[in-house]
Protein backbone atom coordinates (compact mmCIF):
# COMPACT_ATOMS: atom_id res chain seq x y z
CA UNK A 1 0.00 0.00 0.00
CA UNK A 2 1.32 3.25 -1.22
CA UNK A 3 2.32 5.89 1.67
CA UNK A 4 -0.26 8.26 0.54
CA UNK A 5 -3.03 6.36 1.34
CA UNK A 6 -3.90 8.71 3.81
CA UNK A 7 -6.06 10.91 0.96
CA UNK A 8 -8.03 8.14 0.03
CA UNK A 9 -9.20 7.68 3.99
CA UNK A 10 -9.99 11.26 4.20
CA UNK A 11 -12.09 10.78 1.33
CA UNK A 12 -13.52 7.64 2.93
CA UNK A 13 -13.77 8.80 6.14
CA UNK A 14 -15.16 12.36 5.07
CA UNK A 15 -12.47 14.01 7.15
CA UNK A 16 -13.06 18.05 6.94
CA UNK A 17 -9.89 18.87 7.57
CA UNK A 18 -8.07 16.16 5.18
CA UNK A 19 -10.46 17.01 2.17
CA UNK A 20 -9.50 20.39 3.13
CA UNK A 21 -5.70 19.52 2.48
CA UNK A 22 -6.34 17.40 -0.84
CA UNK A 23 -7.81 21.01 -2.14
CA UNK A 24 -5.21 23.27 -0.98
CA UNK A 25 -2.20 20.71 -2.08
CA UNK A 26 -3.36 19.51 -6.08
CA UNK A 27 -6.53 21.76 -6.87
CA UNK A 28 -4.01 24.16 -8.47
CA UNK A 29 -2.29 21.53 -10.71
CA UNK A 30 -5.88 20.02 -12.19
CA UNK A 31 -7.20 23.78 -12.41
CA UNK A 32 -3.68 24.46 -14.90
CA UNK A 33 -4.20 21.95 -16.86
CA UNK A 34 -7.62 22.68 -17.35
CA UNK A 35 -7.59 26.24 -17.69
CA UNK A 36 -4.33 25.64 -20.70
CA UNK A 37 -6.91 22.91 -22.82
CA UNK A 38 -9.61 24.48 -23.37
CA UNK A 39 -11.69 24.74 -20.31
CA UNK A 40 -12.42 27.26 -17.85
CA UNK A 41 -12.60 27.00 -13.53
CA UNK A 42 -16.11 26.46 -13.40
CA UNK A 43 -14.71 23.01 -15.55
CA UNK A 44 -11.85 22.61 -13.65
CA UNK A 45 -13.97 22.75 -10.13
CA UNK A 46 -16.26 20.09 -11.72
CA UNK A 47 -13.93 17.67 -12.93
CA UNK A 48 -11.63 17.30 -9.91
CA UNK A 49 -14.91 17.14 -7.56
CA UNK A 50 -16.44 14.64 -10.26
CA UNK A 51 -13.15 12.75 -9.93
CA UNK A 52 -13.15 12.71 -5.90
CA UNK A 53 -16.46 11.10 -5.82
CA UNK A 54 -15.20 8.58 -8.50
CA UNK A 55 -11.95 7.82 -6.19
CA UNK A 56 -14.52 7.72 -3.29
CA UNK A 57 -16.66 4.81 -4.21
CA UNK A 58 -13.75 3.03 -5.82
CA UNK A 59 -11.87 3.12 -2.51
CA UNK A 60 -15.50 1.47 -0.94
CA UNK A 61 -14.51 -1.74 -3.42
CA UNK A 62 -13.14 -4.30 -1.24
CA UNK A 63 -9.93 -4.86 -3.27
CA UNK A 64 -8.78 -1.32 -3.76
CA UNK A 65 -5.09 -0.34 -3.40
CA UNK A 66 -3.54 2.83 -4.33
CA UNK A 67 0.09 1.87 -5.54
CA UNK A 68 1.40 5.10 -6.85
CA UNK A 69 1.18 9.00 -5.28
CA UNK A 70 -1.75 10.08 -5.03
CA UNK A 71 -1.34 13.04 -6.69
CA UNK A 72 -0.27 11.24 -9.90
CA UNK A 73 -3.63 9.00 -9.76
CA UNK A 74 -6.09 12.16 -8.91
CA UNK A 75 -4.24 14.17 -11.73
CA UNK A 76 -4.33 10.69 -14.03
CA UNK A 77 -8.26 10.80 -13.36
CA UNK A 78 -9.12 14.02 -14.14
CA UNK A 79 -6.90 14.33 -17.50
CA UNK A 80 -9.06 11.58 -18.50
CA UNK A 81 -12.05 12.60 -17.55
CA UNK A 82 -11.28 16.01 -19.03
CA UNK A 83 -10.19 14.71 -22.57
CA UNK A 84 -13.90 13.08 -22.39
CA UNK A 85 -15.01 16.35 -22.33
CA UNK A 86 -13.23 17.99 -25.05
CA UNK A 87 -14.27 15.22 -27.00
CA UNK A 88 -17.79 15.50 -26.15
CA UNK A 89 -17.58 18.93 -27.37
CA UNK A 90 -15.94 18.65 -30.16
CA UNK A 91 -12.80 19.84 -29.32
CA UNK A 92 -9.30 18.99 -28.68
CA UNK A 93 -6.45 19.78 -26.02
CA UNK A 94 -4.22 22.76 -26.47
CA UNK A 95 -1.32 21.43 -25.21
CA UNK A 96 -0.31 17.81 -25.68
CA UNK A 97 -1.94 16.31 -21.89
CA UNK A 98 0.91 13.57 -22.07
CA UNK A 99 2.85 15.64 -20.95
CA UNK A 100 0.88 16.07 -17.43
CA UNK A 101 1.54 12.08 -17.18
CA UNK A 102 4.01 11.79 -14.27
CA UNK A 103 6.52 9.06 -14.33
CA UNK A 104 5.10 6.05 -13.31
CA UNK A 105 6.25 2.59 -13.62
CA UNK A 106 4.29 -0.06 -16.27
CA UNK A 107 3.23 -1.51 -12.90
CA UNK A 108 1.61 1.14 -11.81
CA UNK A 109 0.06 2.47 -15.25
CA UNK A 110 -1.26 -0.86 -15.69
CA UNK A 111 -2.73 -0.27 -11.96
CA UNK A 112 -4.07 2.94 -12.78
CA UNK A 113 -5.75 1.82 -15.89
CA UNK A 114 -7.35 -1.36 -14.27
CA UNK A 115 -8.70 0.89 -11.16
CA UNK A 116 -10.50 3.31 -14.22
CA UNK A 117 -12.12 -0.12 -15.24
CA UNK A 118 -13.61 -0.70 -12.22
CA UNK A 119 -15.11 2.93 -12.34
CA UNK A 120 -16.70 2.41 -15.13
CA UNK A 121 -17.90 -0.94 -14.91
CA UNK A 122 -19.27 0.59 -11.32
CA UNK A 123 -21.04 2.94 -12.75
CA UNK A 124 -22.53 1.11 -15.95
CA UNK A 125 -23.84 -1.58 -12.86
CA UNK A 126 -25.56 1.60 -11.72
CA UNK A 127 -27.42 2.64 -14.59
CA UNK A 128 -28.17 -0.80 -15.23
CA UNK A 129 -30.43 -1.18 -11.91
CA UNK A 130 -32.09 1.88 -12.72
CA UNK A 131 -32.65 0.35 -15.95
CA UNK A 132 -34.21 -2.36 -14.26
CA UNK A 133 -38.17 -3.04 -13.45
CA UNK A 134 -39.37 -1.04 -10.53
CA UNK A 135 -39.41 -4.06 -7.91
CA UNK A 136 -35.88 -5.40 -8.89
CA UNK A 137 -34.56 -2.03 -8.48
CA UNK A 138 -35.70 -1.32 -5.21
CA UNK A 139 -34.70 -5.22 -3.98
CA UNK A 140 -31.34 -4.62 -5.11
CA UNK A 141 -30.76 -0.95 -3.70
CA UNK A 142 -32.39 -1.97 -0.30
CA UNK A 143 -29.99 -5.63 -0.20
CA UNK A 144 -27.05 -3.55 -0.81
CA UNK A 145 -26.50 -1.72 2.64
CA UNK A 146 -25.38 -3.96 5.94
CA UNK A 147 -28.94 -4.30 6.69
CA UNK A 148 -30.30 -7.61 6.75
CA UNK A 149 -32.48 -9.56 4.35
CA UNK A 150 -35.35 -9.60 7.24
CA UNK A 151 -34.71 -6.08 8.14
CA UNK A 152 -35.46 -5.41 4.50
CA UNK A 153 -38.27 -7.52 3.73
CA UNK A 154 -40.21 -5.96 7.26
CA UNK A 155 -39.16 -2.70 5.44
CA UNK A 156 -40.40 -3.46 2.31
CA UNK A 157 -43.70 -5.03 3.00
CA UNK A 158 -42.65 -8.25 2.14
CA UNK A 159 -42.49 -11.99 3.07
CA UNK A 160 -38.68 -13.52 3.54
CA UNK A 161 -39.23 -15.73 1.41
CA UNK A 162 -40.86 -13.53 -1.73
CA UNK A 163 -37.82 -11.17 -0.79
CA UNK A 164 -35.53 -14.40 -1.16
CA UNK A 165 -37.62 -15.51 -3.97
CA UNK A 166 -37.46 -12.03 -6.18
CA UNK A 167 -33.98 -11.31 -4.94
CA UNK A 168 -32.64 -14.08 -6.85
CA UNK A 169 -34.60 -13.79 -10.27
CA UNK A 170 -33.40 -10.06 -10.25
CA UNK A 171 -29.77 -11.24 -9.81
CA UNK A 172 -30.37 -13.79 -12.52
CA UNK A 173 -31.82 -10.96 -14.51
CA UNK A 174 -28.51 -8.51 -13.35
CA UNK A 175 -26.22 -11.47 -14.36
CA UNK A 176 -27.38 -11.78 -17.48
CA UNK A 177 -27.03 -7.57 -18.39
CA UNK A 178 -23.62 -7.81 -17.23
CA UNK A 179 -22.96 -10.94 -19.64
CA UNK A 180 -24.31 -9.06 -22.20
CA UNK A 181 -22.71 -5.71 -21.78
CA UNK A 182 -19.44 -4.59 -23.58
CA UNK A 183 -18.07 -2.62 -20.61
CA UNK A 184 -17.47 -5.23 -18.15
CA UNK A 185 -14.30 -7.30 -18.78
CA UNK A 186 -15.12 -10.55 -16.79
CA UNK A 187 -11.69 -11.92 -16.79
CA UNK A 188 -10.36 -10.00 -14.23
CA UNK B 1 -34.01 -28.37 -16.52
CA UNK B 2 -33.13 -26.46 -13.21
CA UNK B 3 -31.55 -23.17 -13.69
CA UNK B 4 -30.04 -23.41 -10.05
CA UNK B 5 -30.54 -19.74 -9.95
CA UNK B 6 -32.28 -19.42 -6.44
CA UNK B 7 -29.68 -21.92 -4.96
CA UNK B 8 -26.78 -19.95 -6.27
CA UNK B 9 -28.61 -16.73 -4.33
CA UNK B 10 -29.00 -19.04 -0.90
CA UNK B 11 -25.56 -20.14 -1.39
CA UNK B 12 -23.79 -16.95 -1.17
CA UNK B 13 -26.06 -15.57 1.28
CA UNK B 14 -24.91 -18.49 3.40
CA UNK B 15 -28.60 -19.66 3.61
CA UNK B 16 -27.93 -23.02 2.69
CA UNK B 17 -27.41 -25.93 5.02
CA UNK B 18 -24.38 -27.31 5.76
CA UNK B 19 -25.42 -30.46 3.53
CA UNK B 20 -26.95 -28.62 1.01
CA UNK B 21 -23.51 -26.24 0.53
CA UNK B 22 -21.43 -29.77 0.16
CA UNK B 23 -23.80 -30.99 -2.72
CA UNK B 24 -24.05 -27.67 -4.39
CA UNK B 25 -19.87 -26.85 -4.29
CA UNK B 26 -19.61 -30.52 -6.44
CA UNK B 27 -22.48 -29.44 -8.78
CA UNK B 28 -20.28 -26.43 -9.03
CA UNK B 29 -17.25 -28.93 -10.31
CA UNK B 30 -19.25 -30.91 -12.41
CA UNK B 31 -21.11 -28.08 -14.03
CA UNK B 32 -19.05 -24.77 -15.16
CA UNK B 33 -22.07 -22.84 -16.39
CA UNK B 34 -22.61 -23.03 -12.66
CA UNK B 35 -19.33 -22.39 -11.48
CA UNK B 36 -19.46 -19.39 -13.69
CA UNK B 37 -22.84 -18.00 -12.64
CA UNK B 38 -21.84 -18.32 -9.01
CA UNK B 39 -18.59 -16.81 -9.71
CA UNK B 40 -20.14 -13.55 -11.50
CA UNK B 41 -22.89 -13.10 -8.80
CA UNK B 42 -19.98 -13.33 -5.92
CA UNK B 43 -18.22 -10.09 -7.83
CA UNK B 44 -21.68 -8.40 -8.06
CA UNK B 45 -22.59 -8.88 -4.86
CA UNK B 46 -19.25 -7.51 -3.43
CA UNK B 47 -19.63 -4.68 -6.23
CA UNK B 48 -22.99 -3.96 -4.59
CA UNK B 49 -21.66 -4.25 -0.89
CA UNK B 50 -19.36 -1.74 -1.62
CA UNK B 51 -21.35 0.62 -3.83
CA UNK B 52 -23.84 0.19 -0.93
CA UNK B 53 -21.11 1.79 1.03
CA UNK B 54 -20.21 4.24 -0.65
CA UNK B 55 -23.80 5.48 -1.24
CA UNK B 56 -24.36 6.07 2.61
CA UNK B 57 -21.64 8.54 2.83
CA UNK B 58 -21.70 10.25 -0.59
CA UNK B 59 -24.07 12.82 0.18
CA UNK B 60 -21.97 14.27 2.56
CA UNK B 61 -18.57 14.13 1.12
CA UNK B 62 -20.65 15.88 -2.12
CA UNK B 63 -21.95 18.75 0.25
CA UNK B 64 -18.21 18.91 1.38
CA UNK B 65 -16.21 18.91 -2.27
CA UNK B 66 -19.01 21.79 -2.97
CA UNK B 67 -17.96 24.00 -0.32
CA UNK B 68 -14.22 23.87 -1.28
CA UNK B 69 -15.51 24.94 -4.75
CA UNK B 70 -13.75 28.36 -3.88
CA UNK B 71 -10.37 26.91 -4.62
CA UNK B 72 -11.45 26.86 -8.25
CA UNK B 73 -13.23 30.06 -8.82
CA UNK B 74 -11.91 32.91 -6.61
CA UNK B 75 -8.95 33.21 -8.08
CA UNK B 76 -10.31 33.15 -11.74
CA UNK B 77 -12.42 36.27 -10.23
CA UNK B 78 -9.88 38.03 -9.02
CA UNK B 79 -7.22 37.06 -12.41
CA UNK B 80 -9.72 38.33 -14.80
CA UNK B 81 -10.59 41.58 -13.16
CA UNK B 82 -9.11 44.88 -14.47
CA UNK B 83 -7.82 47.53 -12.12
CA UNK B 84 -11.22 48.59 -11.00
CA UNK B 85 -12.66 51.93 -9.88
CA UNK B 86 -15.56 52.71 -7.69
CA UNK B 87 -17.97 54.40 -9.24
CA UNK B 88 -19.50 57.90 -7.68
CA UNK B 89 -22.28 57.75 -5.45
CA UNK B 90 -25.23 58.39 -8.25
CA UNK B 91 -23.63 56.33 -10.54
CA UNK B 92 -23.86 53.65 -8.04
CA UNK B 93 -27.65 54.08 -7.35
CA UNK B 94 -27.99 53.92 -11.12
CA UNK B 95 -25.81 51.11 -11.84
CA UNK B 96 -28.09 49.46 -8.74
CA UNK B 97 -31.36 50.29 -10.24
CA UNK B 98 -30.46 48.91 -13.42
CA UNK B 99 -29.30 45.99 -12.40
CA UNK B 100 -32.39 45.17 -10.41
CA UNK B 101 -34.47 46.17 -13.41
CA UNK B 102 -32.30 43.71 -15.38
CA UNK B 103 -32.58 41.10 -12.83
CA UNK B 104 -36.47 41.32 -12.67
CA UNK B 105 -37.04 41.02 -16.59
CA UNK B 106 -34.40 37.89 -16.54
CA UNK B 107 -36.62 36.79 -13.47
CA UNK B 108 -39.84 36.84 -15.15
CA UNK B 109 -38.76 35.53 -18.38
CA UNK B 110 -37.17 32.95 -17.15
CA UNK B 111 -39.58 32.22 -14.83
CA UNK B 112 -42.32 32.57 -17.46
CA UNK B 113 -40.27 29.61 -19.64
CA UNK B 114 -39.77 27.57 -16.30
CA UNK B 115 -36.09 27.62 -15.81
CA UNK B 116 -36.62 28.30 -12.11
CA UNK B 117 -38.57 25.54 -11.88
CA UNK B 118 -37.68 22.33 -10.17
CA UNK B 119 -39.06 19.78 -11.86
CA UNK B 120 -41.33 18.35 -9.03
CA UNK B 121 -43.77 17.03 -11.00
CA UNK B 122 -41.34 15.10 -13.52
CA UNK B 123 -42.82 11.75 -13.51
CA UNK B 124 -40.51 8.40 -13.66
CA UNK B 125 -39.86 6.45 -16.83
CA UNK B 126 -41.41 3.12 -15.69
CA UNK B 127 -39.75 0.06 -17.02
CA UNK B 128 -41.62 -3.43 -17.36
CA UNK B 129 -40.77 -6.25 -14.91
CA UNK B 130 -38.75 -8.56 -17.31
CA UNK B 131 -38.76 -11.37 -14.32
CA UNK B 132 -42.57 -11.47 -13.89
CA UNK B 133 -44.84 -13.74 -16.12
CA UNK B 134 -48.01 -14.26 -16.31
CA UNK B 135 -51.31 -13.15 -18.22
CA UNK B 136 -51.35 -9.41 -17.17
CA UNK B 137 -48.09 -8.87 -18.59
CA UNK B 138 -49.47 -7.85 -21.71
CA UNK B 139 -51.76 -5.81 -20.43
CA UNK B 140 -49.36 -4.06 -17.90
CA UNK B 141 -46.86 -3.38 -20.75
CA UNK B 142 -49.69 -1.66 -22.80
CA UNK B 143 -50.31 0.39 -19.68
CA UNK B 144 -46.61 1.54 -19.28
CA UNK B 145 -46.07 2.23 -23.03
CA UNK B 146 -49.40 4.67 -22.56
CA UNK B 147 -47.73 5.90 -19.42
CA UNK B 148 -44.40 6.48 -20.63
CA UNK B 149 -46.12 8.03 -23.45
CA UNK B 150 -47.49 10.70 -21.49
CA UNK B 151 -51.33 9.23 -22.06
CA UNK B 152 -51.96 9.36 -18.76
CA UNK B 153 -56.11 8.52 -19.11
CA UNK B 154 -55.04 5.65 -21.04
CA UNK B 155 -52.63 4.26 -18.57
CA UNK B 156 -54.95 5.02 -15.63
CA UNK B 157 -57.74 3.30 -17.04
CA UNK B 158 -55.36 0.24 -18.06
CA UNK B 159 -53.43 0.12 -14.09
CA UNK B 160 -56.81 0.57 -12.78
CA UNK B 161 -58.16 -2.39 -14.60
CA UNK B 162 -54.79 -4.35 -13.23
CA UNK B 163 -55.23 -3.15 -9.72
CA UNK B 164 -58.88 -4.31 -9.70
CA UNK B 165 -58.03 -7.60 -10.69
CA UNK B 166 -55.05 -7.75 -7.84
CA UNK B 167 -55.25 -5.58 -5.07
CA UNK B 168 -51.71 -7.14 -3.77
CA UNK B 169 -50.16 -5.68 -6.02
CA UNK B 170 -48.67 -2.29 -4.95
CA UNK B 171 -46.65 -1.59 -8.17
CA UNK B 172 -50.50 -1.01 -9.95
CA UNK B 173 -51.85 1.31 -7.25
CA UNK B 174 -48.40 3.86 -7.17
CA UNK B 175 -48.81 3.42 -10.96
CA UNK B 176 -52.22 4.49 -11.04
CA UNK B 177 -51.55 7.45 -8.84
CA UNK B 178 -48.62 8.66 -11.45
CA UNK B 179 -51.13 8.56 -13.92
CA UNK B 180 -53.25 10.70 -11.46
CA UNK B 181 -50.32 12.99 -10.57
CA UNK B 182 -49.93 12.90 -15.00
CA UNK B 183 -53.28 14.20 -15.39
CA UNK B 184 -53.23 16.69 -12.54
CA UNK B 185 -55.92 14.89 -10.85
CA UNK B 186 -54.48 16.17 -7.80
CA UNK B 187 -57.46 14.97 -5.35
CA UNK B 188 -57.52 11.18 -6.62
CA UNK B 189 -53.48 11.32 -6.69
CA UNK B 190 -53.13 12.16 -2.98
CA UNK B 191 -55.72 9.42 -1.36
CA UNK B 192 -54.09 6.79 -3.35
CA UNK B 193 -50.97 7.54 -2.81
CA UNK B 194 -51.36 8.90 0.86
CA UNK B 195 -52.59 5.28 1.29
CA UNK B 196 -49.72 3.73 -0.14
CA UNK B 197 -47.72 5.49 1.64
CA UNK B 198 -48.89 4.90 5.37
CA UNK B 199 -48.43 0.48 4.88
CA UNK B 200 -45.24 -1.23 4.23
CA UNK B 201 -44.71 -1.29 0.37
CA UNK B 202 -41.18 -1.10 -1.87
CA UNK B 203 -42.93 1.76 -3.24
CA UNK B 204 -43.54 3.69 0.03
CA UNK B 205 -41.19 6.53 -0.47
CA UNK B 206 -42.15 7.43 -3.63
CA UNK B 207 -45.92 7.49 -3.17
CA UNK B 208 -44.86 10.19 -0.16
CA UNK B 209 -43.10 12.26 -2.37
CA UNK B 210 -45.80 12.48 -5.21
CA UNK B 211 -48.95 12.42 -2.30
CA UNK B 212 -46.81 15.09 -0.57
CA UNK B 213 -46.70 16.91 -3.89
CA UNK B 214 -50.04 16.18 -4.84
CA UNK B 215 -51.65 17.95 -1.15
CA UNK B 216 -49.55 20.90 -2.17
CA UNK B 217 -51.03 21.81 -5.47
CA UNK B 218 -54.39 20.89 -3.17
CA UNK B 219 -53.22 23.83 -0.96
CA UNK B 220 -53.08 21.64 1.88
CA UNK B 221 -49.37 22.12 3.26
CA UNK B 222 -49.31 20.48 6.35
CA UNK B 223 -50.35 17.41 4.86
CA UNK B 224 -48.13 17.83 2.21
CA UNK B 225 -45.17 18.56 4.50
CA UNK B 226 -45.98 15.38 6.58
CA UNK B 227 -45.51 12.94 3.91
CA UNK B 228 -42.36 14.67 2.65
CA UNK B 229 -40.82 14.48 6.11
CA UNK B 230 -41.60 10.72 5.34
CA UNK B 231 -39.35 10.26 2.88
CA UNK B 232 -36.39 8.71 3.81
CA UNK B 233 -32.74 9.51 2.54
CA UNK B 234 -32.31 7.06 1.16
CA UNK B 235 -34.96 7.81 -1.58
CA UNK B 236 -34.14 9.13 -5.04
CA UNK B 237 -37.01 11.70 -4.30
CA UNK B 238 -35.54 12.81 -0.81
CA UNK B 239 -34.03 16.27 -2.23
CA UNK B 240 -37.32 17.34 -3.92
CA UNK B 241 -39.18 16.36 -0.67
CA UNK B 242 -37.33 18.57 0.84
CA UNK B 243 -38.54 21.42 -1.26
CA UNK B 244 -41.39 21.08 -0.45
CA UNK B 245 -40.75 21.48 3.34
CA UNK B 246 -39.73 24.94 2.81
Amino acid sequence: MHLDQQYIDYLKERNSRGIQSIYEKFSSKVKAMILNNNGNSEDAADIFQESLIDIYRLAHQKDFELTCPFEAFLIIVCKRKWLNVLKKRGRRPVTNLDDVAYKLSDHQLESINRQEQKMKEEKTLMLLIEQMGESCRKIIKATMGNTSQMEVAVKLGLSYAYLRKKKSQCMEHLRAMIKGHPVFNLNN
Amino acid sequence: MTTWNEEITDFLDGQLSEEESKAFVQEMKKNPALAEAVALQQSLNAWLAGAGEANQGQADLEAQLLSHRHYFTDEATIASGSTLKMPSKVNRIKLWLTGVGVAACLFLVLNYTGVFSDHLADLPTLQTEQVRGGDGRQQEDAAISAFNQKEYAKSAQLFEALWEQNKEVKRFQYYLGLSYVGQKKWQEAATLLEQLAQGPSLFKDDAAYFAALAYNYLGEKSKSQNLARQVSESSNYYKKANKLLR
